[in-house]
């Protein structure tokens, strides 16, 4: 394969040069937003915010009071958040804690594998999570105890896409009264603001 | 230091060929390299679920900038610069499409394409790829500061990084430049040298070109190298590769070349040591009439052993014919100090030689034991009276003769006359052309005759004074031929010589006997070179270092007598026996060894020299005095020294003032 000699030099040479320029420009555009979504590092509230506590105890059914609740808020359109459902699906679950699911999106053949699980889905749209929640990224994890206070409200891998979620560990760590540190958030925006934010090209959000 | 940077990782702007031919090549693998990503990133984009339509996708749209560049840039630096760029996008999409458990291990796919860069030995391209990163990352810092600078992500970790990149990026650079600079780049430092040797060469030619000399190096196997100089062409003709030495001469001289070959053998054998056998090597050759003379000089390391020669050779023809008008003068000098000197006896010399000479040029002499003789002859007095070059041409035909059983060639015959007449010309000018019809008196003859006449002398008294003058005396004649006899023996280094003279007064008339004084002077050439022995011989012997040859002329009863007295070794009978048997002539007898000696071809000398040892001397002298009705006598006692003696009737002196007379008016 050899270059087209006719094609070298001059104008055509011209033209060319430009449009490399071009491409430049747009594939470090790309490449930059490619990038966000495994730098940025997604917001969450603050645990000791009382709202987003509130709104997670007005869940609880009466006779649930009393327990350990664990929230796993999850997007389904993120890799990261289908991770954490098959892990959910398949790992074994402490008896005595409450474990709910938020669902942004979702398949009722995923909810209904969830329920199968022993998990209570609560789907919802990303509206309804950013604003009766404050939660605009997926998937997180929130543990509240029998008192209703959020004790712990984070990521459920050490490492972006790691293999070791931690849930049940935080979890059992929690009960026994054990100082847990929050996990980074490695997942998907799921707030549309924050989807445009991350992907203006919509490379990775669908709009 | 920053223009250091700059110079290391500017390229020089001039591309040459080899850098194009190289960077084509490896733009092109690079482009197929990342074409190759194509179906990869998809794969990995399946096995991940991260979108293999988007993979795909973003892939080809990477391929524009590199596939745009390879088929339109004419600057390959520049598309290594773009495909540097290309695998810092490559890689973005790796880590993108790859995200997963191992998505910060694919963050080394970075590592690789830096280090793989350098193949392009510019270091541009590794920092356009840097850069991109660098860029990258900033901008992404400027539009969403912590998605750099994050709790996950402490500025120290990022620092590390970053460090990384640096510094595989220099090092990158460096392999980069080094990679230029001694692969690349040599394509260039070799059209340097080669640039430089190429004008050697040119100034080299211009050398050759323009020297007199004609100058060659030969290999051991003796062929001639390609580069010789201008002259060598001239004078031999081109040279095909693969001629020697020999051959090329023997283009020109097949006899040279065939001396050539057989001395570049000896040569080769190295039986002897190069300066022995190069110096064996033939020095002269004659080619179109040109003179050149060979030098040889071996050329190596090695003292011993010749691996190159290297052959010198100059045209001395004009030299050679300078010498030659120089000799000429300078012989012309001497027969104006020897007319000076002794006018009768040259003119007598002379005029004995013009005869001689006039029947070898002319090729009258047909017997070639008479044509012997008259070179001999000729030789001997020409080489008395120093005309070198004349019996040096006489001694070269006698030589063919003898040696080869040739008469003179005609080429030594043109010579021969061109000389001799060349002195003619010269002798004319000197003396006139009426230079034998003068009578030269001397001033006591003169005021004697004068006398007589006034005193009233006798008419016979008066006509014997007056004819006297034609004649000359014998003591004259003898002082002369005494006078050449010391010039032999200077020739001959025999310095411890003395010669005398003991002669009466008795006249002889020099017409009649200038044949045999000719031939003479052989008799006296062999009392010096084979009687006389050296000093220490003779002290050896008990004799006095210094040998003693008398010249003798006196009458006795009829005869007049002329003899030749030495006291030197005496002849060598036996060796005389032993010749005459070899040569088939009677030697029972002192008679017939005497008449032996005196034989064409017999000589006691085993080596012929310019003086003698061709046995031909003694039989010329021997026939003049025949001719003069005379006998030869030879006494010689081994070890005391030999007389040798020509008895001739009274009646051969000089003629009576009547006789004298009627000879004239007849």
């Amino acid at each position: 394969m050899r270059p087209v000699s006719g094609l070298k030099g001059g104008w055509n040479e011209r033209i060319a040069y430009a449009i490399a320029a071009v491409w430049v420009a747009v594939f470090l555009t790309v490449g930059a937003t490619l990038t966000v979504g495994h730098f940025y590092t997604l917001p969450r509230p603050d645990t000791s915010d009382p709202a987003v506590a509130t709104a997670l105890n007005s869940m609880r059914k009466e006779e649930q009071a009393q327990s350990w609740l664990a929230v796993h808020i999850l997007y389904a359109d993120c890799r990261c958040s289908q991770r954490i459902f098959e892990h959910l699906r398949l790992d074994a679950r402490p008896s005595d804690v409450v474990e709910k699911v938020l669902l942004v999106g979702g398949s009722e053949t995923l909810k209904q594998q969830l329920a199968d699980a022993g998990f209570e889905v609560i789907s919802l749209k990303r509206e309804e999570l950013a604003d009766r929640f404050g939660l605009t990224a997926a998937p997180l994890f929130a543990v509240l105890d029998p008192s209703g206070t959020l004790r712990y409200l984070g990521g459920y891998t050490g490492r972006k896409q790691g293999l070791d979620v931690r849930d049940t560990r935080i979890l059992a760590q929690l009960r026994d009264e054990q100082l847990v540190d929050e996990l980074p958030l490695f997942g998907c925006a799921v707030a549309q603001e924050l989807q445009e934010l991350l992907d203006p090209l919509s490379i990775k959000y669908e709009k | 230091m920053f223009q250091r940077i700059l110079q290391a990782v500017n390229l020089p702007q001039e591309i040459t060929n080899f850098e194009q031919d190289y960077l084509q090549r490896m733009n092109r693998i690079g482009l197929m390299f990342f074409v190759a990503h194509v179906p990869v990133f998809a794969a990995v984009a399946f096995f991940n679920e991260t979108g293999v339509g988007l993979a795909l996708g973003l892939t080809l749209g990477a391929l524009i900038g590199p596939a745009l560049a390879y088929f339109t840039f004419s600057n390959p630096r520049n598309v290594s610069v773009v495909h540097g760029f290309t695998s810092m996008v490559m890689g973005a999409l790796l880590v993108h499409f790859g995200q997963g458990p191992v998505q910060i291990e694919m963050h080394f796919y970075f590592f690789v394409l830096l280090a793989l860069l350098a193949v392009f030995a510019n270091p541009r391209a590794i920092i356009v790829a840097a850069a991109t990163a660098a860029v990258h990352h900033l901008g992404l810092w400027i539009w969403l500061p912590t998605s750099i600078f994050n709790y996950d992500a402490p500025v120290w970790v990022v620092a590390i990084h970053a460090g990384f990149v640096v510094l595989e990026s220099v090092a990158a650079c460096f392999i980069a430049r080094s990679f230029f600079d001694n692969v690349i780049g040599l394509d260039k430092i070799v059209q340097k040298r080669t640039a430089e040797v190429d004008q050697r060469n040119r100034d080299m030619r211009v050398v050759l070109d323009n020297v007199h000399q004609g100058l060659l190096t030969v290999s051991a196997e003796g062929v001639v190298a390609p580069e010789y100089s201008a002259r060598v062409s001239e004078w031999f003709g081109d040279v095909p590769a693969g001629t020697t030495l020999a051959q090329l001469v023997g283009g020109k001289s097949s006899k040279a070349g065939e001396l050539f070959e057989i001395g570049w053998d000896q040569v080769q054998m190295g039986f002897m040591p190069p300066i022995v056998t190069l110096d064996q090597m033939p020095k002269r050759v004659e080619v179109d009439g040109k003179v050149l003379e060979f030098g040889y000089r071996s050329v190596g390391s090695d003292p011993e052993v010749v691996e190159r020669a290297l052959i010198v050779i100059t045209d001395r023809t004009a030299e050679l014919a300078a010498q030659a008008t120089e000799a000429a003068q300078r012989e012309t000098l001497r027969v104006f100090e020897r007319v000076m000197a002794d006018k009768n006896g040259f003119l007598e010399f002379f005029d004995e030689a013009n005869e001689i000479v006039s029947g070898v040029v002319a090729e009258t002499i047909e017997d070639t034991t008479l044509l012997k003789r008259a070179l001999h002859t000729l030789k001997g007095n020409a080489a008395i009276f120093q005309i070198n070059t004349v019996a040096d041409l006489c001694h070269a035909m006698e030589d063919r003769l003898v040696d080869e059983g040739e008469r003179p060639s005609k080429d030594q015959l043109a010579l021969l006359s061109q000389r001799w007449e060349g002195l003619k010309k010269n002798l004319d000018t000197l003396l006139g052309k009426r230079r034998r019809s003068i009578v030269e008196v001397e001033d006591a003859d003169f005021e004697g005759l004068l006398s007589a006449v006034l005193g009233d002398a006798k008419h016979e008294d008066l006509a014997a004074r007056i004819a006297g003058w034609k004649y000359e005396s014998a003591t004259r004649r003898l002082v002369g031929i005494a006078d050449k006899a010391r010039r032999v023996a200077r020739r001959l280094n025999k310095e411890n010589v003395e010669i005398n003279v003991e002669a009466g007064e008795h006249l002889l008339d020099p017409a009649r006997w200038s044949g045999f004084w000719a031939s003479f002077v052989h008799v006296i050439r062999n009392a010096i070179d084979h009687g006389i022995e050296s000093s220490e011989d003779r002290i050896a012997a008990g004799k006095s270092a210094e040998g003693h040859v008398v010249l003798r002329s006196y009458v006795e009863r009829d005869e007049l007598v002329v003899q030749v007295q030495d006291d030197g070794r005496g002849v060598d009978w036996a060796r005389v026996k032993a010749k005459a048997e070899a040569a088939g002539i009677g030697h029972s007898t002192q008679s017939e060894l005497v008449t032996a000696l005196f034989a064409d071809g017999i000589s006691t000398k085993d080596e012929v020299t310019q003086i003698s040892g061709r046995g031909v001397g003694m039989a010329a002298v021997r026939a003049a005095c025949v001719a003069r009705q005379g006998r030869v006598e030879v006494h010689s006692q081994p070890g005391a020294g030999t007389t040798v003696e020509f008895r001739f009737p009274a009646a051969e002196m000089a003629p009576s003032p009547t006789e004298l007379y009627n000879n004239i008016a007849a």
